[in-house]
């Protein structure tokens, strides 16, 4: 139903609405006056007395291209040195569906925010100290615009290079997060198969090291440069030449439910989200302090017994399920479309300030290219109750026979009174 | 709904203010200009009460229905049967019957003036169609008989032997919008809430013709 919207062309203005207690009372009167079984007469009455409905939405703002700049948000943990390789963390926020008004987009990408949140939480601890500090700047990125073609990413690739000919910053890899909140394996997709040395190689294999339980994939899927839009979020970094990852839960990018009215608090699981942050989080920790792995013999150190029994980097409590609850009512249960600048600007300062009380924090604009978006995705419509044309004029003719009978009581009524109080008279002497 | 609507609204509502004025044989005895004098007496009235009000009854912050609050203020409805008995006594002149007819005739068509004409220029001519209108219309006729059941109970409250009586029904009188607040609360609503208001009139009518009949018969005697 709701592809057939997105893919088809309509004329007519399609509202959704919440189911009101209005809402059923308003069909049944519709479905009874499109009830063609009764009798002649009954239809016949129905026409001059039946509800009607008569729909109007009241604000009357244009439907513009809107030229608003929504913001990336970007948190960073600085490892103290510029030139040490940069991890980079990515998420869109945006939602969207058929309906943009009403889409929450809990799952894709609520899901991504909330992980990122998590991970900037959980990491942070280790930059607090200079004896803990990983040789690595992390980066987090909330990015703007993602269901539109990846915008704020594009918008996060060229401010960053152009700030790294500056400074001579280099991406190591950047980990893109999306839909992650659901039960299932967690895939790892990538445009081409990464080599064991890669960045992107190594975090796959840390990956599998840090869940037993839980079965990770790789999915390669060649960049259509053909195409008018971009399968994942990753492939914005690769075709700048940058190394990237997308990881999620889904096997294909244009799965319906990434852009679905269907996508409510219901479809995040914090459970299996909480194991995909812990996950991720295992694995890049790994990654950035060169841990041993369990099975892999390459690192020397990994001879030693103690260190290879356990590789673990964190607490088992460390994943916050009251914070993560909290960063799902916060930010996976609202619609946040692009088109609606309001939205847009709350869920961004929203998370800029929740990212702030973990890491330096700045937001950037991003410039929409490529893209036009309408504004407008929510009005106010009214449904009136509305008697047919013809129904007044019934009232109008009982009203004269009303009147009629009142003027005849009252021409009369001089008569009557007088006759009562004769008789009252009577019966009271 | 539509001016249609709105216009049927009026015409319920007012038509029989007009048609008893013309055909009662009110207007062999009273001219217009009486009525319209009790008119600008009830605007005076209200005036007055609404000043009283203002003063003695704050308005509460709650908008919920307290019971003895609404007796309260419903109590200062006397100043209503002071005002009409005022202008009948000092406004109106002629014979006694006919000044408390026109006297509640241009009370009442100007109590639904005020109170009806501008609901309905909003509300009838909203494109929703309600009921409401409808009925308030309906129960325009019930206020006539009631303002006149009024008129007669203040005017003979003077002048008749059977004083507890009339007592009785100047306190209907006072009370009928306090009953009416009170029944809306309990829950009875648009067509049974008509017909109330109809019956409770018609009763405060017979009551007042009763009073008429039976008092005036004494002083007679007495003659």
């Amino acid at each position: 139903m709701e592809k057939r919207f997105l893919n088809e062309k309509t004329d007519l203005t399609v509202y959704v609405s919440p189911s009101t207690s209005n809402v059923p009372s308003i069909l049944s009167d519709i479905e009874s006056t499109g009830d063609s079984t009764a009798t002649a007469t009954a239809q016949l009455l129905h026409s001059l007395t039946a509800n009607t409905f008569q729909f109007t939405s009241v604000d009357s703002q244009p439907a513009d291209v809107l030229n608003y700049k929504p913001n990336n948000i970007i948190a960073r943990l600085g490892s103290g040195e510029r030139s040490s390789p940069t991890i980079a963390f990515v998420a869109h926020y945006d939602s969207h569906a058929a309906f943009p008004g009403v889409a929450v987009g809990s799952d894709s990408n609520g899901s991504g925010i909330v992980a990122l949140l998590e991970l900037l939480a959980i990491l942070s601890p280790f930059y607090d100290k200079p004896s803990t500090k990983p040789q690595y700047n992390l980066v987090f990125v909330w990015t703007a615009g993602g269901k539109y073609n990846y915008q704020g990413a594009r918008q996060f690739i060229d401010d960053f290079q152009e700030a790294s000919q500056a400074n001579d910053e280099k991406l190591e890899v950047a980990i893109c997060l999306d839909t992650v909140g659901g039960v299932g394996p967690l895939r790892m997709h990538a445009s081409k198969a990464p080599s064991d040395e890669s960045a992107a190689g190594q975090l796959l294999k840390r990956l599998k090291a840090a869940s037993p339980n839980k079965s990770i994939e790789l999915v390669t899927k060649k960049i259509n440069l053909g195409a008018p839009l971009m399968s994942w979020e990753h492939e914005r970094f690769n075709v700048r030449r940058m190394p990237a990852v997308t990881l999620s839960r889904l096997e294909t990018s244009d799965q319906d439910s990434r852009k679905s009215l269907l996508d409510t608090p219901s479809t995040v699981d914090v459970n299996s989200l909480m194991g995909n942050i812990r996950i991720i989080a295992e694995a890049v920790l790994g990654y950035m302090m060169p841990l041993t792995q369990a099975g892999s013999g390459a690192n020397s150190d990994s001879q030693d017994k103690r260190v290879t029994a356990d590789t673990q980097m964190l607490s088992k409590n460390s994943v916050d399920k009251h914070r993560v609850a909290h960063y799902i009512r916060q930010f996976a249960t609202k619609p946040r479309s692009l088109a609606d600048p309001e939205a847009t600007g709350i869920v961004a300062q929203n998370i800029a300030a929740a990212a702030r009380i973990y890491a330096v924090t700045t937001t950037m604009p991003v410039d929409l290219q490529e893209v036009r978006v309408w504004g407008v995705t929510k009005t106010r419509v009214l449904a009136e109750r509305v008697k047919p044309a013809i129904f007044e004029l019934v009232i109008a003719t009982v009203v004269l026979v009303y009147l009629y009978i009142f003027f005849f009581v009252i021409s009369k009524s001089q008569r009557i009174i007088e006759n009562s109080v004769t008789v009252m008279r009577k019966s009271v002497a | 709904m539509t001016f249609f609507h709105f216009v049927n609204c009026i015409v319920l509502a007012y038509a029989p203010y007009f048609i008893t004025y013309k055909y009662s044989g009110l207007n062999e005895y009273s001219s217009f200009w009486k009525c319209i004098q009790a008119g600008i007496g009830y605007f005076l009235t209200q005036l007055i009460k609404l000043l009283l009000l203002a003063t003695f009854f704050p308005a509460s912050d709650s908008e919920e229905f307290a019971l003895l609050p609404e007796l309260l203020k419903s109590s200062a409805d006397f100043i209503d049967v002071i005002g009409m008995h005022l202008v009948m006594t000092y406004f109106l002149v002629g014979k006694g019957e006919v000044r408390f007819m026109s006297g509640g005739l241009g009370w009442g068509a100007a109590h639904s003036l005020a109170s009806r004409l501008l609901p309905f220029w909003v509300g009838a001519r909203a494109s929703a169609f309600s009921w409401r209108w409808i009925q308030q219309a309906c129960s325009s006729s019930s206020d006539l008989i009631f303002f006149f059941a009024m008129a007669a109970s203040t005017w003979m409250s003077t002048r008749n032997a059977n004083r507890p009586l009339i007592f009785l029904l100047l306190f209907a009188c006072v009370f009928h919008s306090f009953f009416i607040q009170l029944l809306i609360h309990e829950g009875i609503q648009s067509w049974s809430l008509v017909i109330v208001r109809f019956i409770y009139s018609s009763l405060l009518a017979l009551g007042a013709l009763y009073a008429y009949a039976a008092g005036n018969a004494q002083p007679k005697k007495i003659e």
